[in-house]
């Protein structure tokens, strides 16, 4: 470790990559995008260093262009160099460089290939040849370092986030490289166990680059570099200037609503369970449209539980759910004009009908479908066409909407979502791109509310509102499931805190 | 949905050891092929002892689980073998036509008892043994090491998978809501339906395809083909108790085969 | 194992770069070929316990398991669907407590993935001999039989497709005649006939289909 006074030994930096450019595979796309231009960037030897950037921005590629998954496995331009203590990487194998780079992917699910815990720490070290003995002993240290002991013949299905995470660093630490890269890993972890961690890797002296699109007070603390990767390019500075980079695309603006805000759905007595393990409870709420209501709470709390029956995908088992009799959905499109409501208004008459009529159980899942939408985290769990426009296109048929009124529906669902080639199929698209495909499809399906899960896991702040935004001008109601709880409490009317399957609490938001 | 056949029970037979447990299940299995003085008496009783021998370490409801599978099956073999073996004496008589033969009924016995008796072998091996300790058997008897991975990947991803078609599936239900009863078309109902299902494989297919150089990068940055010589962490014990088991299944071995090897050589 | 072996790359790279490095071409490393396998293999596992309707007797449900074997055939390639379909109907039927039939499917089934793979392979590579593919082909950097594989000829599915359903239905009434006596075993061909030409039909649509919708699969198939 190089000494902080004047030291007559140059140690290389830890980290050394110079002029990195590279872009995968156009495949056809008209615009050729660049990941990363001439990008360089120099770590420490045994700096923490925390790189931020804003989803999106490369962060996932740059680690794997390290551990050289990139450009081998995804093709691609990529010229420029890497070192890792002075050792030229760009030529070599992942399985020549996986005992001196460790990486923890921000994915656990995309890194874990085994199918109990156990197996998954002993497999890099049966890769290197360790004697039995020796993997027994480096797993079991490392099981009881991560407390993941107890559950050391689960299989991945069985763990939590903050489980499977800790499993990756279980495994890096097995193998003991001196660099590591932890892209977003941090998350969904006890904060005296990230503190506790860090500070044992600068003890160790380890040299660690930390990808974080979220500011951590703590981390930036106990950090000792820092830089910011935007536009293809890395810009290392001081906390103070890579924080002002940052926070300028992170403004939270609030989401204005023009329409008068009205109760749309009303929850009474609500319940349901899974078995033994998890019930809901909900004895009374309101969601209204024209708002936004945030979701808020910890994994296991009951918010997908309570979107899944909000949108009608889960039945109650007692309870019911009232809807407004008012086409709330159907009156807000006023500037979209004819392509609506002309294939609506059958329709609509029918659906208003159905709501106000007797039901012992409130309002069926099946109007529920119809009325609430609700945007997974994954984009690509909702995305099902060859091409974006057939994609978008898919509402539009169905609700038997065609010619002039089709195509105009379509070039205004990809100008406001910023969609610009419509031929390209969504595989091809960047994460953003998917999100706001995701989005568009679905502002073209007429709902009266529409849920978006964990939106802020892909996209910046700034995306987030304008696209909120275009939702909002329809008059529909937002509901927001986060984990951000100053970003919901920025953005929202109504903060409704989830904890152990009761809504535990109902608050006013600054929005 | 995606149980498995092994259960945890903790029998006898669970810390048998795997690699005697199966050759046991080979060679019994084989011996009910295999031709046999008395086989419309032998048979059925190498099968029953099958079946009270797994109800002796598994329980008698376990060891009813695989018949109740195969029951259907079972019944059909009872109905249609009769017709198509005649020979022997006629047993069963409607008026002038005959309709079942002691040839039938030796043929339908033969093939019930040879099929229970598989499939309960088939069940009392994989019931015992878990998916882990299967894969170290095949192993140990030369299965490669590839493809002993190929394997274990596949069971590691077959619940991310079924969990995303689970996904999938709701995910199209929100777009694509069912219709009003009054509007659903009578008739052509499974092709609805099949044309429904067909965005949600494809998009399950994507899924599930873009996974693959994930998992290549996955298993190269675990080490997989370095140059050291792979070890090893798991394997079956090697101890006082398999010598005891390899003698066991040794002299039960001997023993199911001996009428065949007496038969044969008194002949 | 691989025919098309990489040929040498006109490469846009810096010259400190190997030429074994992929730019273009992908390597099917081993890793990848594992890593293929695994996958379609776990995705048979789950085509087949998707559909399960009780349907025939004999051997338990009619399944999606030969969509994902024909489809994998079509898309990957004659060794990944061996593996895929022999295991996967194999390991499905572990699952699903039917394991007395899991020896055979495992046979059979890697037989039907094998052959309808082989023909597949055979077909496009006969097109590409003969069609105007061949200048396009040979002149872009993708000489893998990537390039024209999202060309499937329809005879070339049909004929495959054909050999697939005589190897899977002949085998498998084979099978069933010496286990459970061939009066049995005949009751299952209409339904196991049913099941190829459905697996046919959305195997080839959904391996046409991926290409348009996932563009990168060209770098994958051995």
């Amino acid at each position: 470790m190089a000494s902080p006074s004047s030291s007559s030994i140059e140690i290389a930096p830890s980290i050394e990559i110079a002029h990195l450019s590279f872009s995968y595979p156009q495949y056809g796309r008209r615009q050729h995008t660049h990941i990363f231009s001439d990008a360089s960037l120099s770590v420490e030897s045994g700096d923490i260093h925390v790189m931020l950037g804003l989803p999106g921005s490369g962060k996932s590629s740059l680690a794997r262009v390290l551990i050289r998954a990139v450009p081998r496995y995804s093709g691609g331009e990529f010229s420029g160099s890497i070192k890792i203590d002075g050792v030229d990487i760009s030529i070599k194998m992942p399985y020549e460089i996986m005992d001196i780079l460790g990486y923890a992917a921000q994915d656990p699910d995309e890194q874990i290939i085994m199918t109990t815990v156990e197996d998954e720490i002993a497999f890099p070290l049966e890769s290197l040849g360790l004697e039995r003995e020796e993997i027994g002993r480096r797993v079991a240290k490392v099981m009881e370092q991560f407390a993941l002991q107890p559950m050391a013949q689960a299989s991945p299905a069985e763990l939590s986030g903050g489980e499977k995470k800790r499993l990756l660093l279980a495994v890096n630490e097995a193998i003991g490289p001196e660099v590591i890269v932890l892209d977003e890993a941090l998350e969904e972890l006890d904060e005296q166990f990230r503190r506790q961690l860090i500070a044992g890797y600068k003890d160790q002296g380890r040299t660690v680059l930390v990808l974080a699109s979220k500011v951590d007070e703590e981390l930036i603390r106990q950090a000792d570099s820092f830089s910011y990767l935007s536009g293809g390019k890395i810009r290392e500075g001081s906390a103070e200037e890579v924080l002002g980079w940052y926070r300028e695309y992170q403004q939270i603006e609030t989401v204005d609503f023009s329409k008068e805000r009205k109760t749309y759905l009303e929850l009474n007595d609500v319940s349901f369970s899974y078995g033994k393990r998890f019930s809901l409870q909900i004895d009374r709420l309101s969601i209204d449209t024209a708002s936004v209501t945030a979701l808020v709470g910890p994994n296991g709390s009951g918010k997908t539980t309570l979107c899944s029956i909000l949108c009608g995908l889960l039945p109650l088992d007692s309870g019911e759910i009232q809807i407004s009799a008012d086409d709330v959905s159907f009156g807000g499109r006023s500037e979209t004009k004819s392509p609506f409501d002309a294939a609506r208004k059958p329709a609509a008459a029918r659906k208003s009908g159905a709501a106000r009529k007797p039901d012992v159980k409130g309002t069926s899942a099946d109007v529920l479908r119809r009325s609430v939408g609700y945007l997974f985290q994954n984009p690509d769990y909702q995305i099902f066409s060859s091409t974006v426009d057939e994609e978008l296109g898919y509402g539009l048929k169905r609700a038997g909407i065609r010619g002039q009124d089709y195509d105009d529906a379509l070039a205004l669902a990809k100008d406001r979502f910023d969609l610009k080639d419509g031929t390209l199929p969504p595989t091809l698209l960047s994460y953003g791109e998917r999100k706001r495909l995701q989005a568009a499809s679905y502002y073209l399906l007429p709902r009266g509310l529409y849920i978006f899960d964990e939106i802020d896991s892909g996209l910046s702040f700034r995306e987030i509102c304008s696209m909120l935004q275009i939702f909002a001008d329809t008059g529909a109601g937002i509901v927001l499931v986060t984990h951000h709880l100053s970003f919901a409490q920025r953005i929202a009317q109504t903060v409704i805190t989830m904890e152990n399957g009761r809504a535990a609490s109902v608050q006013r938001g600054q929005g | 949905m995606i149980g498995s056949a092994y259960r945890d029970t903790g029998s006898l037979l669970h810390a048998f050891d795997p690699r005697v447990k199966l050759l046991i299940v080979l060679g019994w299995s084989v011996l009910l092929f295999l031709p046999m003085p008395q086989p419309q008496f032998r048979l059925p009783l190498y099968s029953v002892t099958v079946f009270l021998l797994t109800a002796g370490f598994l329980g008698i409801r376990d060891a009813w689980t695989p018949i109740r599978s195969i029951l259907p099956l079972l019944i059909l073999v009872l109905l249609l073998t009769p017709p198509f073996y005649r020979d022997g004496t006629p047993v069963l008589l409607i008026g002038e036509r005959v309709i079942v033969t002691s040839g039938g009924i030796e043929e339908t016995v033969r093939l019930i008892s040879r099929f229970t008796g598989i499939t309960m072998l088939f069940f009392l091996f994989f019931r015992t043994t878990s998916l882990q300790h299967v894969i170290l058997t095949l192993r140990s008897y030369g299965l490669s090491y590839r493809i002993a991975l190929v394997i274990t990947l596949a069971l590691r991803y077959i619940p991310y998978i079924a969990q995303l078609f689970k996904t999938v599936r709701s995910a199209h239900a929100l777009r694509d809501p069912m219709t009003e009863p009054e509007e659903v078309r009578k008739g052509w109902g499974l092709r609805r339906k099949g044309l429904e299902l067909f965005p949600v494989l494809m998009s399950v297919i994507i899924a599930s395809v873009k996974t693959i150089p994930n998992l290549a990068a996955g298993l190269e940055f675990r080490g997989f083909g370095r140059e050291e010589q792979r070890t090893s962490y798991r394997r079956l014990p090697r101890d006082i108790r398999t010598l005891r088991d390899g003698l066991i299944g040794l002299i039960v071995l001997s023993g199911i085969y001996s009428p065949i090897i007496l038969h044969m050589k008194l002949f | 194992m691989d025919a098309d072996k990489p040929t040498n790359q006109p490469t846009n790279q810096p010259t400190n770069q190997p030429t074994n490095k992929p730019t273009n071409k992908p390597t099917i490393s081993p890793a990848l070929r594992i890593a293929m396998a695994a996958i379609l293999t776990a995705l048979t596992v789950v085509f087949t316990y998707l559909v399960r309707v009780p349907v025939a007797p004999t051997r338990g449900y009619i399944n999606l398991g030969d969509v994902a074997i024909y489809f994998t055939a079509f898309t990957f390639g004659p060794v990944t669907a061996l593996i895929a379909g022999g295991l996967g109907t194999a390991i499905a039927d572990l699952l699903a407590g039917y394991a007395q039939w899991a020896p055979i499917s495992l046979l059979i089934h890697g037989l039907q993935g094998l052959a309808a793979g082989l023909i597949i392979k055979t077909a496009v590579k006969k097109k590409i001999a003969s069609s105007s593919f061949s200048a396009s082909a040979s002149a872009s950097s993708q000489t893998s039989s990537a390039a024209y594989r999202n060309h499937l000829p329809l005879w070339g599915i049909i004929s495959a497709g054909l050999v697939g359903t005589i190897i899977m239905a002949a085998l498998y009434f084979l099978a069933g005649g010496i286990l459970v006596g061939f009066p049995a075993a005949a009751v299952e061909i209409p339904g196991n006939l049913i099941q190829n030409a459905v697996g046919i039909l959305a195997g080839a649509f959904l391996a046409a289909g991926i290409y348009r919708a996932y563009p990168p699969i060209e770098r994958l198939s051995w």
